[in-house]
């Protein structure tokens, strides 16, 4: 999966230790999802997607998806 | 929600720690009482026994210490951990094989069933480590 | 149950079954071997270490043929393969901790280490049958 985590929080100001509060999780994970590393649960998706009002699509993609758009 | 900046890390890190301190205390008085006593008294099958499995009850204790601070874990930590008990258990898997093997034709000296638990508790440890490493 | 009509799924359950035949047939084998070899011939302590290993060899294959096997599958029958492990790895380690106790103060009969890796694959089938259970 790819994800635009990195830029949205940048937008808003929020470190990744602002966006594992509003998550309730661990700074660690924010960043293991950030960098891809991790994909996270349909429910903790959709909970990173109201965190930031958007729908989940413009936050996460599909590697395959990315790609063929570029 | 945790106002704390590793939510769901430091305050139930410091309860396992205090959970696993009291029981570890009990754990020994057990070992050690129950040694003593079946030492010393010499009692019956029976009761050796039922004092042989004493300790078990703060090593459960422990155990759930340890699912109490899993399950205060946020999904990506609940995942390091299971990976890392999977390799543990790999790792003990495959070394009681090897020295069991060991034991029983090369003349290796027996070790008890015992210390597997031990065993897989630092391999465990280890493990996380080596896990958490690789999602830096 | 209803049976299971993807192809690739088929595939990778048969090749995974194929894979474990031929890795316990070389298991029985190098057990058998090792265990006849060391029996009848007066072998230096470096000839029964090594026959002592030989099953660890086989046991790799079938280590291998598993994870082959894990990457087939999807991820929820991933889940279930790992959460079936994680309580074959509790089970065991309690399970071995408690005899251990038994036998060296209990006068329990010694179990050699070796059984701890296929008590682990044991208690693993039925755990994972279990799981499966749940899902129905």
């Amino acid at each position: 999966m790819r994800n635009r985590l990195k830029v949205l929080r940048a937008e808003r100001n929020w470190s990744q230790a602002d966006l594992a509060d509003k998550l309730d999780v661990s700074r660690q994970s924010v960043n293991a999802i950030e960098t891809g590393k991790y994909d996270p649960s349909l429910p903790l998706a959709f909970k990173i997607a109201a965190v930031f009002s958007l729908p989940i699509e413009q936050i996460f993609s599909a590697d395959e998806v990315a790609q063929a758009a570029e | 929600m945790s106002n704390c900046s590793e939510s769901a890390g430091k305050p139930a890190a410091a309860r396992l720690f205090r959970d696993m301190f009291g029981a570890g205390m009990i754990y020994l008085t057990a070992v050690l009482g129950a040694g003593l006593a079946i030492k010393g008294f010499a009692p019956p099958q029976w009761l050796a026994a039922l004092l042989a499995v004493a300790p078990i009850a703060p090593a459960l204790l422990m155990l759930a210490a340890q699912l109490r601070y899993m399950r205060a874990l946020d999904e990506f930590q609940r995942g390091v951990q299971s990976e890392a008990v999977l390799i543990a258990a790999a790792v003990i898997a495959f070394g009681t094989l090897a020295y069991g093997q060991l034991e029983d034709m090369a003349g290796f000296p027996d070790l008890s069933m015992m210390w597997v638990f031990p065993a897989f508790c630092v391999v465990w440890s280890a493990a996380t480590l080596f896990v958490r490493l690789r999602y830096k | 149950m209803p049976r299971e009509t993807n192809p690739k799924i088929i595939s990778n359950g048969r090749r995974y079954m194929g894979n474990m035949a031929v890795a316990g047939v070389l298991y029985s084998a190098a057990v058998f071997g090792g265990a006849f070899a060391i029996r009848n011939e007066a072998l230096p302590q470096w000839a029964a270490i090594l026959a002592a290993l030989a099953p660890l060899l086989p046991a790799l294959l079938m280590l291998r043929a598993y994870a082959i096997f894990l990457n087939g599958i999807d991820e929820f029958q991933r889940r279930i393969q790992t959460d079936a492990m994680l309580i074959a790895a509790g089970v065991v380690g309690f399970g071995s901790f408690a005899y251990g106790f038994l036998e060296e103060w209990a006068g329990f009969p010694h179990l050699p280490l070796i059984w701890v890796f296929p008590a682990l694959i044991g208690i693993w089938g039925l755990a994972a049958c279990v799981l499966r259970l749940r899902y129905k």
